[in-house]
């Protein structure tokens, strides 16, 4: 094995480290116009709805999504359910199906921030070693685009202060420059990547561990070590535990 | 209007919580005593408790229903009043109760229809119509829609001055002034007989008399403001009246209070900058800048 095959292993390694569960990923809050919500046209397809979202185990939500799309095909609310299964999906670490579930998302909403948000990530960290890779990479920049797009456009709820939303506005942005920025260093950019993991970390409030180590790998493979270095140490200081073993990992390697 | 706020606006006249659901047999007094006290989360554990107990009882589910809306858990609410329905239960007041919470939900298609299977079932209850005419004119801005359903409250109970406020904001909105202005003195005086601290028929007349007769509005946006203190477009109002006067520093103070309550409407925050600036106040740069970010984040179209 070559060491740039070798450096790349590690990078995949760790570009898969910590995807975030989409629940935790900054939600938009209430609607700005519930004049514009979805509606459910009879009480049983609201009944089938409010299954799903009560539903707690994932593998029950996938189940009645089925069920819920196939006995309403023209609900109103079928991107909400999709948007169900697919974090259910990625609860039960099923990665084609979750792909499957936010394509049908989107093809119901196909602006929905939270949406493209879940998929661009997963998209871009697990990418690495599969035949459609060169598709997922280019689904997950593209992905990332619209949503840095969409986020500017989103009408803010009046219940959210302008200081949460820009909390919130700069969570998504880093999120989808994060993105960007994972794209770039599994295409070998090393430029490209080092901006965009660098703007990912500038905009996120409380930037973590794996966002460095991803910054650190950027930069060894642009030949910057001491920056590097510098955002290992950061990493491991950050943790978790994943994320600290392959930053201490990277600093044996690089000294 | 948030959709909370809909089931927190009961009509005058209307207990916020009914006796029991209909026809059906009194549910226990201690539930009912226990909601009477609006100790929600008590009533919602014991009609848990007696559902387990009796799964075929419509009344325990009817109870968990009304409780779980009042205790904001619109998801939990809406099953139990279906589960209800299921079990035979079809009464004005399981109607009403589930169309409260669709509309917590934002699901207006389906509390339309629940709102109107409660009318048909208690043709000589006004609070229905006085639901959908809310719904009407908060969520679809359709003062003509919504004039027609506070009428047929109106007629059905001539005193419930919030339907007649609400009448008045509506015939405001499309330009029959007098007949606003008569909605809103026969609000006023019903609210000064029952003692109700409701101040929006105030800030109507206030906002009707503005601009011919300023010193006349200035009493009806101070008891607006005095009523409900904490209603952020009463001081609003109270500031336009001031400037009208000429008394910016009391104008501003009343437009920094709206602000303060109300951050993210753009509207008082304008006010406000203009305000500052006829008065020269140095404040009036970043209150524009201000203006303009919250027109831009929450006024996009």
């Amino acid at each position: 094995m070559t060491a740039i095959s070798r450096f790349y292993l590690a990078v995949m390694f760790c570009l898969a480290l910590l995807i975030t569960p989409v629940g935790l990923r900054a939600q938009i809050g209430s609607l700005s116009n519930p004049a514009q919500a979805a509606q459910a046209r009879s009480q049983e397809e609201f009944d089938a709805y409010l299954e799903i979202v009560s539903a707690t185990d994932a593998r029950v939500v996938v189940e009645k999504v089925k069920a819920f799309s196939s006995a309403f095909p023209k609900s109103e609310l079928l991107g909400a359910a999709f948007q169900s299964q697919l974090q259910a999906f990625e609860r039960l670490d099923d990665f084609d199906a979750m792909l499957a579930a936010g394509e049908k998302a989107l093809a119901s909403d196909p602006d929905s921030v939270n949406t493209l948000l879940a998929l661009a990530p997963s998209m871009a960290a697990r990418a690495a070693g599969r035949p459609d890779r060169t598709q997922l990479l280019a689904q997950a920049e593209s992905y990332a685009h619209r949503a840095l797009a969409e986020i500017d456009k989103i009408r803010v709820p009046h219940d959210l202060s302008m200081e949460q939303w820009d909390l919130r506005k700069r969570q998504m942005q880093s999120e989808a420059h994060g993105v960007l920025g994972v794209v770039a260093l599994q295409r070998a950019q090393s430029q490209q990547a080092i901006s965009e993991l660098d703007m990912a970390i500038s905009l996120d409030p409380k930037p973590e561990g794996v966002q460095f180590l991803r910054l650190g790998l950027a930069l060894a493979s642009a030949g910057k070590k001491n920056d590097a270095e510098q955002k290992f140490r950061r990493a491991a200081e950050l943790g978790p535990e994943a994320v600290r073993n392959a930053a201490t990992d990277q600093l044996k390697k690089l000294n | 209007m948030c959709a909370a706020a809909l089931s927190a606006q009961s009509p005058p006249g209307k207990p916020a919580t009914p006796d029991s659901p209909g026809t059906l047999i009194h549910p226990t007094l201690s539930i009912s005593e226990l909601a009477r006290a609006n100790r929600w989360k008590e009533v919602a554990a014991l009609a848990d408790e007696n559902h387990r107990k009796l799964p075929n009882d419509p009344t325990a589910l009817y109870w968990l229903g009304i409780s779980r809306l009042k205790l904001h858990e619109p998801v939990g609410s809406v099953q139990a009043f279906r589960g209800a329905e299921k079990l035979g239960l079809d009464t004005a007041l399981s109607h009403e109760g589930l169309a409260l919470a669709y509309y917590d939900l934002n699901q207006f298609v389906l509390f339309e229809e629940q709102m109107k299977k409660a009318a048909a079932l208690d043709p000589r209850d006004s609070a229905p119509y006085f639901y959908l005419g809310l719904y009407r004119w908060t969520v679809r801005a359709d003062a003509p829609g919504a004039l027609e359903f506070f009428d047929q409250a109106l007629q059905l109970h001539p005193d419930d001055w919030k339907s007649l406020y609400q009448a008045g904001s509506c015939l405001e909105h499309v330009g029959k002034l007098a007949e606003a202005r008569d909605r809103y003195t026969k609000a006023i005086s019903l609210v000064e007989k029952n003692g109700d601290p409701f101040g929006w028929p105030y800030q109507g007349m206030a906002r009707l008399l503005l601009d011919d007769k300023p010193e006349a509005a200035l009493d009806f946006a101070q008891k607006a403001v005095r009523l409900q203190p904490l209603e952020y477009s009463n001081h609003v109002i109270l500031a336009k009246v001031y400037e009208r006067l000429g008394n910016l520093p009391d104008a501003i103070r009343e437009a920094e209070a709206a602000t303060a309550q109300n951050p993210n409407d753009s509207t008082s925050r304008y006010f406000l900058y203009k305000l500052y600036r006829q008065a020269g106040d140095p404040r009036a740069a970043q209150a524009l800048k201000t203006f303009q970010q919250v027109k831009t984040l929450y006024d996009r179209d």
